[in-house]
C-alpha cells in the first residue's frame, strides 16, 4: 500500500480541491493521504512527494451544491492548533465519505461534520470580533499625501479572516482611504481601489504598523469619556464583559485603560447608584415649572 | 460647557434605556460613494463595559432638562442633576468621528422634554435629517419618539430612522398613573399604533415612503413598582400582538441619587430581568404562551430557568423520543434550541439519532438528560418526582455576599 504525501504550497482552497478531486479519481482513501501545509513540519513517516496514481477505471466524482462548497472553504480559513486535525485532511475525509453516499458528513450532529460546523462557527464568529473590535485611528494626513490612508488599524485575528472581514469596512467607509494591518497580510483601500499586501518574508509585527502611527487621536479621549459614562456601576458584571468581549482584544482598544479602574471604582461603593460618581460632585440643579 | 462635560452628563442619564439593538435595518452600502457607513441587517456590539451591556450605538439625550417628573427617572425636574443640551452639529460630529473610528454601528437619540412634545420631537428628526440628507450617513439610527408628538413628526422620524420606540415606561398603567403623572398610557399606546400603521404601509404599499424598516420596540422598568412578572408577561404578550413590535425591552431598576421615597433603593434585580428576558424569547421565538410559564400570580422561578421550569410541570409530556417527536415539540425541550431542533430533524432524514450526536450539536446535555430518549438512551430518572428530579439537577455552588 502506498501513501501519497501532499504539499499544499499555497495553502488555499482551489490547489486543495484541484487535489481532492484527483485523488477522488484514483480512488485513495483518507487514510493513504498525508496533507502538510508549508507551515507545517515535516512528519517523521513522510517520504518525498510521491505521484498520484492515475485514475481509477471506476472514478469516484462528487458535486458539491454551491452552499455546501461554500461551507468547505469557510471551515479550510480555521487554522487549527498544534493538536488538532490537519484542515485539509478533515476536508478530503468529508468529501471521501459523500462520495461514498455517506450524506450525514457534512451535518453538524456527525462526527466529521461536527467538527467542521465548529471551524464553520469559529472563523464566522473571528470575522464578527474584527468587524466589532478593530479601532481605526485617524492619521493627519497634509493635502501633499493625497494617497496615504487616512485611517489605519491593527488586528490580529485568530484565523484567515482577513479578506471575508474587509468587505465589511469597505462598504462601510465609503471615500475614505485606510489600511488594515493584520500578522498576516494588509488591506489598502483608497477609496475606490483595495488590495492584499502580504509581508515579503515572515510577518507583519505590530512595530511596523507602530511606525505609521504618528499623532494621538483626538477623538479617543471623547470616546473614553463616553465609556465610563454610559456605564453602569449598579449592574457591575465583569463575567458577561470578558465572555462578549475576550480579553485577548483589549490590547489594542483605547478603552483597555478605563476597565480595571471601573470595575475596582464600583466594587469600592459606587455600586450604590446607577449614576456615573464624576457627576455626583457637579453642581446640579431642579427645573421649575412655568406658570 | 465643553463638549466632553456634555457628553458625561448626557450618556449618563442615556444609559437606563436597555436597548441597543443595531440589527434589523436594510442593506446599505457606502461602497466607492460619498457618505457614509453600512448596515447589513446584523448587529455589531463594538465594546462591552463592565456591566456586561454592548456598546452598539453612541447612547445619548439630546437633553436631560426636562419638565416631567417621572419618579423612576434620573433626570426628572425634581432631580438635583446636572443639565446638558447637545446642539445638533454636535451631535452629527460625535456620531461621525465615533463611527469612522470603528467605535460604534449608528445612533441612539432620545432627549427629555422640553417646551413642548412637538418642538422636542422636531428637534430629534432634525439631528436624523442631518445625518442623513446632508452627511448621506448610511449607519443605524434609532430615534426614540416623544407619545404625545403630532402623527406628522413621527412619520418624518420614520423616514429617516431604522427604529423608533416608545416606552411604555412602566407595566401596568395604574402605575404610570402614580410614578409618572404626567404621561398617560393611553397617548403611549396611541404613538405606538401610529407607527404600526406606519409600518403597515410600508409593507403593504411598495411606493409607501420608507418607514423604520427596522421596525418598532419598547421597553419596561422592572422592580420600581410591585407588578408581578405574570401581569408583565400577560402584558407583554398582548403587546407584541397589538403593536407589530419587535423587541420588548426589560430593565431592572437602577437606584438613583436623591431617591424620591416612592421608588425603591435596592439594586437591580439582575436576575429577574433575565429571567424575564428567556420568558419573552420563548414568548417570541418557541411559541410558548404567557399563561403556560407561569399559570397563575407570582414570579418566574430565579433558580431555573422558564423553559426547565414548565417541562418540570409537565412531567407527563416526557420523554419523549427525538427519532418520532415534532420539532416543535423537540425544540421544547429543555437545553435544546430552535437551530438545534432543525439540525436534529435534518440528521434523522439519513439515519436514526444516537445521544452523543447532542453533545456535538451543542445541547445542554445536563439539561435535556431526564426528558428525551433515543435508540441508545433512556434516562435513569423517568421514575422520579418532580421535586426530586429538581434536586437533582441542582448544583449549588457558593455564591459570594452581595455588596449591597
Amino acid at each position: 500500500m502506498t501513501m501519497y504525501t501532499l504539499h499544499m504550497a499555497q495553502a488555499d482552497f482551489v490547489a486543495w480541491r484541484d487535489n481532492a478531486r484527483r485523488l477522488l479519481a484514483a480512488r485513495v482513501s483518507p487514510g493513504d493521504v498525508l496533507w502538510q501545509d508549508d507551515d507545517s513540519a515535516g512528519d517523521l513517516f513522510a517520504s518525498g512527494d510521491t505521484d498520484l496514481p492515475p485514475p481509477s477505471e471506476t472514478p469516484l466524482a462528487l458535486k458539491l451544491s454551491r452552499q455546501h462548497l461554500r461551507r468547505l472553504e469557510c471551515a479550510s480559513h480555521y487554522w487549527p492548533t498544534h493538536q488538532q486535525e490537519c484542515r485539509w485532511a478533515l476536508l478530503y475525509r468529508v468529501v471521501w465519505r459523500l462520495a461514498q453516499g455517506e450524506g450525514e458528513a457534512l451535518l453538524a450532529g456527525d462526527s466529521d461534520g461536527g467538527v467542521v460546523e465548529q471551524r464553520i462557527k469559529a472563523v464566522n464568529h473571528e470575522v464578527h470580533h474584527m468587524h466589532a473590535f478593530l479601532r481605526f485611528h485617524q492619521q493627519p494626513v497634509t493635502p501633499e499625501e493625497q494617497h496615504a490612508p487616512e485611517f489605519i488599524a491593527w488586528f490580529e485575528p485568530r484565523h484567515d479572516v482577513l479578506e471575508a472581514a474587509a468587505r465589511h469596512f469597505i462598504d462601510r467607509m465609503g471615500q475614505h482611504r485606510w489600511l488594515i494591518m493584520t500578522p498576516e497580510g494588509a488591506i489598502l483601500c483608497d477609496g475606490r481601489q483595495w488590495h492584499i499586501e502580504r509581508p515579503e518574508s515572515g510577518t507583519f509585527t505590530v512595530q511596523d504598523y507602530q511606525a505609521l502611527s504618528t499623532m494621538e487621536d483626538d477623538a479617543e479621549d471623547l470616546w473614553l469619556a463616553y465609556y465610563a459614562s454610559t456605564f453602569n456601576p449598579a449592574r457591575l458584571n465583569e463575567k458577561t464583559m470578558v465572555r462578549s468581549m475576550p480579553s485577548r482584544f483589549w490590547r489594542h482598544m483605547p478603552e483597555r485603560v478605563l476597565i480595571t479602574g471601573l470595575i475596582s471604582h464600583a466594587r469600592h461603593g459606587a455600586r450604590r447608584l446607577g449614576q456615573d460618581s464624576r457627576l455626583a460632585d457637579k453642581r446640579g440643579h431642579t427645573i421649575t415649572l412655568p406658570k | 460647557m465643553q463638549l466632553t462635560d456634555k457628553l458625561i452628563v448626557l450618556a449618563d442619564a442615556a444609559k437606563y434605556d436597555a436597548s441597543c439593538a443595531s440589527s434589523g435595518a436594510p442593506k446599505r452600502s457606502s461602497r466607492g460613494q460619498k457618505g457614509l457607513g453600512a448596515t447589513n441587517g446584523n448587529g455589531i456590539c463594538h465594546s462591552f463595559t463592565p456591566d456586561g451591556r454592548c456598546v452598539a450605538l453612541l447612547k445619548i439625550l439630546m437633553t436631560n432638562f426636562c419638565l416631567y417628573d417621572c419618579q423612576y427617572c434620573i433626570n426628572r425636574r425634581s432631580s438635583n442633576v446636572p443639565r446638558a443640551r447637545f446642539s445638533v452639529d454636535e451631535i452629527v460630529r460625535l456620531t461621525l468621528d465615533f463611527y469612522r473610528r470603528n467605535l460604534i454601528s449608528g445612533l441612539f437619540l432620545s432627549s427629555g422634554i422640553i417646551r413642548s412634545n412637538d418642538y422636542t420631537m422636531e428637534a430629534l428628526v432634525r439631528v436624523a435629517r442631518t445625518l442623513r440628507v446632508e452627511h448621506q450617513f448610511r449607519g443605524y439610527i434609532h430615534l426614540k419618539t416623544i407619545p404625545d408628538a403630532s402623527p406628522d413628526l413621527i412619520r418624518q422620524a420614520g423616514l429617516y430612522a431604522d427604529r423608533l420606540s416608545v416606552n411604555v415606561e412602566l407595566p401596568t398603567s395604574q402605575s404610570l398613573n402614580r410614578l409618572a403623572p404626567e404621561k398617560s398610557d393611553t397617548t403611549i399606546r396611541l404613538a405606538m399604533s401610529t407607527i404600526r400603521d406606519g409600518l403597515d404601509e410600508a409593507t403593504a404599499e411598495p411606493r409607501a415612503p420608507r418607514f423604520s424598516p427596522g421596525g418598532q420596540s419598547t421597553q419596561m422598568i422592572v422592580g420600581a413598582d410591585d407588578t408581578d412578572d405574570h401581569t408583565i408577561l400577560g402584558n407583554v404578550q398582548s403587546l407584541y400582538g397589538d403593536y407589530r413590535l419587535k423587541r420588548v425591552y426589560y430593565s431592572a431598576f437602577s437606584p438613583i441619587p436623591e431617591s424620591p421615597s416612592s421608588v425603591p433603593l435596592i439594586a437591580p434585580p439582575l436576575l429577574r430581568e433575565h429571567r424575564l428576558y428567556q420568558a419573552d424569547f420563548l414568548i417570541r421565538g418557541y411559541g410558548f404562551r404567557a399563561d403556560e410559564l407561569l399559570t397563575g400570580p407570582g414570579n418566574l422561578s430565579l433558580d431555573i430557568d422558564p423553559k426547565l421550569a414548565w417541562a418540570l410541570n409537565h412531567r407527563e409530556l416526557f420523554p419523549i423520543d427525538l427519532d418520532q417527536a415534532d420539532m416543535y415539540m423537540i425544540a421544547r425541550v429543555p437545553g435544546i434550541g430552535i437551530t438545534s431542533a432543525k439540525r436534529i430533524e435534518t440528521l434523522r432524514r439519513e439515519r436514526r439519532i444516537r445521544y452523543t450526536d447532542l453533545t456535538r450539536l451543542g445541547c445542554s446535555m445536563k439539561k435535556l438528560a431526564p426528558f428525551i430518549t433515543t435508540q441508545d438512551y433512556r434516562p435513569r430518572q423517568a421514575g422520579l418526582e418532580r421535586q426530586a428530579l429538581l434536586a437533582q439537577m441542582q448544583t449549588s455552588t457558593p455564591a459570594q455576599m452581595a455588596l449591597l
